[in-house]
């Protein structure tokens, strides 16, 4: 009960706050009945507060929030512009549904009222209608105060007849003609408020980050202070420097406790909110949690509780077929959804899985056409992933049918944009088998545990998750450890060979190999499903670190999740173990469930994909190039084309393009004369900021090449390899030889791997071109 | 961008540059840098400067110099670029200059290519030209991607 008590008054708390939203963001629309942004605010202020009076069952404030939603998303839609009665409408339902909360507020349920006649006018409106015939003039009324103290159940007869006209006379003259009272109105109901919930503050992210920054500083003094009373003699000075060490210490902790709290205070609601719509719907589902206790920041939490609403929403509504269906489609009766929490690469990972149809892409790819998004023939050229964007779009619904649980097409927009916010994203993969949603949300406020090592002169923070053990090996006499696996050092751990990273070579400080009968710190970690062991000079502590973002210029170095400030004031680089697993190569795939496979199959095939742009040359086609190497893409009429000794050039913005003709560099190619009248596509890559221009014969499009399929052929000039995309053959072409062919660029030009990173089949066949 | 105010000057090798101090320029020394393998080069590495992590980025591979061993001073500008913060490593400080339009001179055009998109123009000062360099463009322009 108690724990009810709680949900409920943190549900009271959000509805405070998304009405006094609402009542700044009504005031604000009438001044600017335009903004379509603040119109969407609304809608989705009005969209929230539904999803969540349903979980509680309060069904007034359900029916009321839908009819208001129903009229605001036709404004959103742009149906019609707001007038004065639409204005007036809405003002009122705002006000009818504080009314309502002020009751459940004091009697922690809700009370009965009749609400028809509102709602009544709203669907006049939504349906086009003006002038509905007011309520506020026929019903002569006690002022608003009679309704929310008349709580007595016996007195409910009597509210429902004088409730109505409360919110529509009151309030419809009074906010209508002069908007700056509305402030007034809600202070007149704040004292009242106030002595039902004493809201806990809110503290703004930056305020704690600012504090948090503050007491790693206060830290730091403390530490300078510290060794400064060592070698003092002053008994008095001492007391007092460790009074503030005692102090500072408790500061620190109790700073960071503010911040962490388990995922469970947000997932508590589901169970209940799960069985809700299943049984609306007619469903059987069961809802799995599996790590509930992964600590997250708090201003995170929040962040995510309204996205799982929605997607939980989706996957039982959407997602789970009916029994029936399921039977029919050999699935088990009772649908499952799967909430997982944990922690990967210096992320916190929200997994919401549903076993049900899965997205119907054929269908999204319909609606955006119907929509008119996108045309008829350029869907059939996107990709799934492209496809499955298109469900992030406002007011983006398959639904012909509006429920009064999804299919609105607020939601997967509404998701994405709030995960965005702190800093996350979003990520769906789908298949017949079902659906799963990934959310990434960012450590950038959490704090983790860290094993600290040192390489060479620098530390550096391995997570502890990643963590699986720690060793020192020391060589012994006929005792098998680390041995020399054709030019792999292996370690044997219990009769298992695990392989063994050299810290100081993977991070290419220098290149040295300890002899095997040297004894050796290894750290033995564990990432995406493979244990391996890093060796490094030194195992130094374990600590609590605050995770911060290493900033834009690392993104091209995947090999960092973090940075963290030590006790004495240095920074420290936090390892993305498996980053470096798979930097290393030896990244294996992960075995889990069959039914995970399913999903992280479709899932894994996306992420080692590279975006190529598929072209043809004369006498050659199907050319593909990665997408990274592609600046921009441009029609060039012959006669700009001027010829400069040797070289073509044109004149491209403020510079001068070099073009190159494929042609002549890419075995197989027809020669031929390239200047007609004609214009030709060139794609331009820049080369050192100086724009190259390739000449082709074709550019088609853009098409994601699966690298695991990438085959080293015979080495052709101009192509590295081909690849099967789609049941076709395609070659790869080399830009780099190209480009050195040309005289322009060099082999081993750094500047040359492209999307290396991201695409470890196509680097290392590079590799071995060289 | 405005051309006439104050800058905070600086030497790296034989040039002296300026960044305007409307961004935030604040100069620290003796900040003990942890550098980042397998980072982009320009980056130096990383320091804490009260709390907030600072990226440090050498001017002299940015610039394309020849790099140099000694100790460089750190001028810390401030600016937020995606809420980050940066740092130049540079040879020397130099003092707060004021300057005016009159005195300002556009890129000549044959200026190497990494340069021409650093440096937006020259204040002429009595005895030597002061570089104006874009401060957004010194990061921006950073390969991220490096082997």
């Amino acid at each position: 009960m108690d724990n009810n008590d709680q949900i409920l008054d943190e549900f009271l708390q959000e509805v405070q706050e998304i009405f006094d939203q609402l009542d700044l963001d009504f005031v604000a629309l009438e001044q600017n009945p335009d903004d379509k942004k603040l119109v969407g605010d609304i809608f989705r202020a009005m969209h929230t507060l539904k999803g969540s009076s349903g979980f509680f069952a309060f069904h007034r404030l359900e029916k009321v929030a839908h009819a208001g939603e129903s009229l605001l998303s036709k404004i959103r839609d742009g149906a019609f512009a707001l007038n004065e009665e639409i204005t007036d409408a809405l003002l009122a339902t705002s006000d009818r549904l504080r009314e309502i909360v002020a009751n459940i507020q004091k009697q922690r349920t809700e009370s009965a009222g009749d609400d028809t006649a509102l709602i009544e006018w709203l669907k006049f409106l939504t349906d086009g209608g003006k002038g509905f015939p007011r309520p506020g003039k026929v019903v002569t009324s006690p002022p608003p105060q009679a309704a929310t103290t008349a709580i007595e159940q016996s007195t409910n007869e009597q509210e429902k007849s004088t409730e109505p006209s409360i919110s529509f006379q009151e309030p419809s003259p009074l906010l209508v003609a002069d908007p700056l009272e509305v402030p007034e109105v809600r202070d007149a109901a704040e004292p009242e408020r106030s002595t039902e919930l004493a809201a806990p503050i809110k503290v703004s992210v930056e305020l704690l980050d600012k504090l948090m920054n503050l007491v790693s500083e206060m830290v730091l003094a403390r530490n300078r202070l510290l060794s400064f009373a060592r070698t003092s003699g002053d008994l008095t000075f001492n007391n007092t420097v460790r009074r503030i060490d005692a102090v500072t210490l408790e500061l620190q902790e109790r700073m960071m406790k503010t911040r962490m709290q388990p995922i469970n205070q947000v997932w508590n609601k589901f169970p209940r909110l799960v069985r809700d719509i299943a049984q609306d719907t007619g469903k059987k589902v069961d809802l799995i949690q599996i790590g509930a206790e992964t600590e997250l920041d708090r201003t995170l939490l929040e962040g995510i509780r309204d996205p799982l609403v929605h997607i939980i929403r989706n996957s039982v509504d959407h997602g789970i077929e009916s029994p029936e269906e399921r039977v029919a489609k050999g699935k088990p009766e009772q649908g499952t959804v799967t909430l997982r929490s944990f922690h990967e690469n210096g992320m916190v990972v929200i997994e919401i899985t549903d076993d049900g149809a899965g997205i119907n892409l054929p269908l999204v790819a319909r609606t955006a056409v119907a929509k008119g998004l996108v045309s008829a023939e350029r869907v059939a050229k996107l990709t799934e992933r492209e496809i499955i964007d298109f469900i992030y779009l406002p007011g983006f619904s398959t639904k012909d049918r509006i429920t009064n649980l999804s299919g609105r097409g607020v939601g997967m927009d509404v998701v994405r944009t709030n995960i965005q916010e702190i800093g996350g994203n979003v990520d769906i993969a789908t298949s017949s088998q079902g659906t799963r949603l990934r959310l990434s949300i960012p450590l950038t406020l959490a704090i983790m545990p860290a094993v600290f090592v040192r390489c060479k002169e620098h530390s550096y923070a391995i997570p502890q998750v990643n963590v699986f053990e720690m060793l020192r090996y020391e060589p012994q006499e006929g005792v098998p450890g680390v041995e020399d696996f054709y030019g792999v050092r292996v370690f044997r751990l219990r009769d298992k060979l695990i392989p063994l990273l050299f810290l100081n070579r993977e991070l290419k400080l220098d290149n040295q190999l300890p002899p095997v009968d040297q004894p050796l710190n290894i750290v033995i970690v564990q990432a995406a499903g493979i244990r391996f062991g890093l060796v490094v000079d030194e195992v130094l502590d374990m600590q609590e670190v605050v995770v911060k973002s290493v900033g834009p210029l690392l993104r091209g170095t995947p090999v960092y999740s973090g940075i963290t400030i030590l006790g004495n004031g240095c920074v420290a680089l936090i390892f993305d173990v498996a980053a470096i697993a798979v930097r290393s190569g030896i990244i294996a795939k992960l075995a889990d469930n069959q039914f995970e496979q399913d999903i992280s199959s479709t899932v894994d095939d996306k992420t080692i994909e590279q975006q190529m742009l598929l072209f043809d040359l004369l006498g050659l086609e199907r050319i593909v190039m990665p997408l990274d190497a592609v600046d921009r893409l441009e029609m060039i009429t012959a006669s700009r084309i001027d010829r400069r000794g040797n070289e073509a050039v044109v004149v491209y913005g403020n510079k001068i393009m070099k073009l190159i003709p494929l042609t002549n560099y890419v075995e197989g190619a027809t020669h031929r004369g390239l200047y007609g009248d004609e214009t030709v596509p060139v794609i331009v890559h820049y080369h050192e900021s100086q724009p190259i221009g390739f000449i082709v014969k074709k550019v088609h499009n853009i098409v994601s090449v699966p690298t695991q399929a990438v085959m080293v052929t015979q080495p052709q000039r101009g192509i590295i390899g081909s690849v099967i995309v789609n049941d076709s053959v395609m070659s790869i072409l080399n830009v780099k030889e190209v480009l050195s062919l040309s005289g322009i660029g060099h082999f081993d030009d750094p500047a040359f791997a492209p999307g290396a990173e991201d695409v470890k089949g196509v680097i290392s066949m590079d590799q071995e071109m060289k | 961008m405005s051309r006439s105010g104050s800058y905070a000057t600086f030497y790296v090798d034989n040039f002296f540059f300026g960044i305007p101090i409307a961004i935030g320029v604040e100069v620290t020394k003796g900040q003990e840098v942890t550098p980042v393998p397998l980072g982009p080069k320009e980056v130096a590495g990383f320091f804490n400067l009260r709390g907030q992590i600072v990226t440090a980025i050498d001017m002299r591979v940015r610039l394309g110099l020849q790099t140099n061993k000694e100790q460089p001073d750190i001028v810390s500008i401030f600016f937020q670029n995606q809420d980050a913060l940066f740092a130049l490593m540079v040879d020397r400080v130099g003092d707060f200059t004021q300057v005016t339009e009159a005195t300002f001179e556009e890129t000549p055009s044959n200026l190497d290519a990494t340069a021409r998109e650093l440096i937006v123009g020259a204040h002429k000062l009595a005895d030597k030209l002061l570089l104006i360099l874009d401060t957004h463009k010194i990061v921006s322009g950073v390969k991220l991607v490096q082997h």
